[in-house]
């Protein structure tokens, strides 16, 4: 089987200016495998998100082409943004089957339940059905986000920084669980960070990006076999790693 | 603590101010009586009552009257608001040329539009309602627009990614997301809807037995039967206030899981 050969998403020569006259990203061209896992690092303001939300097809860009291999709509796509963005008034489960309905809304009660009590059990929220966000803490919200994300069993994974605004307990709780997730499944991911440690922990492929207009500056694979665990953070291969990243981040902050 | 604290009990909020009123009472009594003031001048809470014993009936008859109008008034400005802001908010276009329409509703004063309802309208019933809905409507819709506007982007991107139809989107964001400002719109618009009522009823001089209790304030009053005219006061009085505890409670109810209006005090 040669299907990390293909490419779930190809971005040529891609730039954005906003309205704003705010140009963003200069031209950035990107090839994401079938199946594979990069991040996205870069300073802040340099355009991640832009990239991302054109990924995803939410913006389009100013000049350049994005060839996507998914269909459009829930079963193609699972987008988690950086705040858990749930409906407040709606509980757990009613969350996590949005994706579901919108795309089906004839889907039988037994069919949702089944797919949210999968979705949940992925990441160790079953239980929790009925619960409203307020409910949770913030890292329950960001699982309930997460399971609303693959809950449809999407082709690619675009995430926002989704764990930025928790601790670092919970934030490695949840790189564990996440990596554990992709290692069973083997989603295609595009995970964007500000933390390079998170990244090397991650992913397969680093892609660093420089400041504003954002162009990508280094793309750089990452060796460490599957399957990682928590023990890998604190090997010095894993920690030379993170030097090296940083030190194409720092490289990409010299360019004027 | 076990039992989460109940609003609207407790010693600081029930039992002060009722004691504060008792006092008012009894030294409105007194003052009246200790200068001999007469009945038709400034009645006496004992007067009042006995206004009560011996009226209840006729004054709950129409207390009937304005109650229904009241409420079909504000259940059609709940329903025609919503559906306005919802028709505004479907593009800026239509918003910028008809809200205006709706904030003229909102600044003439109803009673310089009465005669000619009166007119035009034959049933006293349509033309109180009328009035009354005049006077309710603003709230509603401006809350509601400010509602359906102010849904959270991230979740209405999410809509977008998730191929939402505009059905959709209207049902499970728009609609939830707006529903916290309705219902404070709503709170504003039943206390507008009894004093359009109120109003109306002066204006539109109904008599009879189908008259409202505002037309008998406004009646007893002629006849210097002051006591009986506050007795109306009074009920009109506790009429807003039951309103005002009605909505506000059904506010509380339908957003109790989520909205921050309606967060226990223990959470
Ligand atoms: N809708 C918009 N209109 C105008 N300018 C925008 C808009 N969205 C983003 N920008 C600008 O584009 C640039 C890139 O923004 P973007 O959100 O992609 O950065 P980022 O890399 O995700 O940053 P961070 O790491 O802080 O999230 C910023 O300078 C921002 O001000
Ligand atoms: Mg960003």
């Amino acid at each position: 089987m040669n299907g990390a050969a293909l490419a779930a998403v190809t971005v040529d020569h891609v730039t954005k200016v906003f309205s704003s006259g705010t140009e963003a990203l200069s031209p950035v061209s990107l090839r994401v495998e079938m199946g594979s896992f990069a991040s996205l690092v870069g300073p802040s303001g340099c355009g991640k998100s832009t990239l991302l939300r054109m990924v995803a097809g939410l913006t389009d860009p100013t000049s350049g082409t994005i060839s996507r291999s998914w269909p459009s709509g829930p079963e193609g796509i699972g987008f988690v943004f950086q705040d858990p963005t749930l409906m407040p008034w709606a509980t757990v489960a009613a969350n996590v089957e949005l994706p579901l309905r919108l795309a089906n809304p004839g889907i039988s009660t037994a069919e949702l339940a089944m797919r949210v009590t999968g979705a949940l059990q992925l990441v160790g929220l079953q239980g929790f059905t009925g619960a409203f966000p307020r409910e949770l803490s913030g890292g329950m919200r960001m699982r309930v986000s997460i399971a609303r994300a693959i809950v449809t069993r999407p082709r690619i994974l675009l995430m926002d920084e989704p764990f930025a605004a928790l601790d670092e307990f919970t934030r490695f709780q949840l790189n564990e669980d996440l990596l554990a997730l992709w290692q069973e499944n083997r989603w295609t991911v595009l995970f964007v960070t500000h933390s390079i440690r998170e990244a090397v922990f991650l992913s397969e492929r680093i892609v660093v990006m420089s400041p504003r207009p954002g162009r990508i500056v280094a793309d750089m694979p990452v060796a460490f076999t599957v399957p990682r665990t928590a023990a890998l953070r604190d090997t010095h291969a894993f920690t030379d790693t993170c030097a090296q990243v940083g030190a194409a981040f720092g490289g990409g902050m010299a360019v004027p | 603590m076990s039992a989460p604290p109940r609003r609207f009990v407790g010693f600081g909020n029930v039992l002060l101010p009722i004691l504060f009123g008792i006092a008012l009472l009894a030294m409105w009594e007194w003052a009246v009586r200790h200068y001999g003031v007469p009945e038709y001048v400034v009645p006496g809470p004992v007067a009042i009552a006995r206004a009560f014993s011996r009226d209840g009936a006729d004054l709950l008859a129409g207390l009937m009257v304005t109650l229904q109008v009241t409420v079909a008034a504000l259940v059609l400005a709940a329903i025609t608001g919503a559906v306005f802001a919802f028709a505004l908010a479907q593009s800026r276009l239509v918003e910028q040329t008809l809200f205006p329409y709706a904030v003229f509703l909102q600044v003439t004063p109803i009673v310089t539009i009465a005669p000619f309802i009166i007119i035009w309208v034959s049933n006293v019933f349509v033309v109180l309602l009328i009035l009354a809905w005049m006077a309710a409507v603003f709230p509603v819709i401006s809350n509601t627009l400010l509602g359906l506007k102010s849904a959270d982007p991230n979740l209405k991107d999410l809509f977008q990614l998730y191929r939402a139809n505009r059905w959709q989107t209207a049902t499970k964001l728009l609609l939830p997301s707006a529903l916290p400002h309705f219902l404070g719109g709503l709170r504003i618009s039943g206390g507008l809807a009894l004093i359009g009522t109120v109003v109306a009823e002066m204006v539109a001089g109904t008599s009879g037995t189908r008259s409202g209790l505002a037309s008998r304030l406004l009646e007893a009053s002629y006849r210097l039967e002051l006591a009986r005219a506050m007795a109306c006061f009074v009920l009109l009085s506790a009429t807003g206030l039951v309103l005002y505890v009605v909505l506000d409670t059904l506010s509380h109810y339908l957003l109790r899981h989520w909205h921050e209006s309606a967060r226990p005090k223990d959470g």
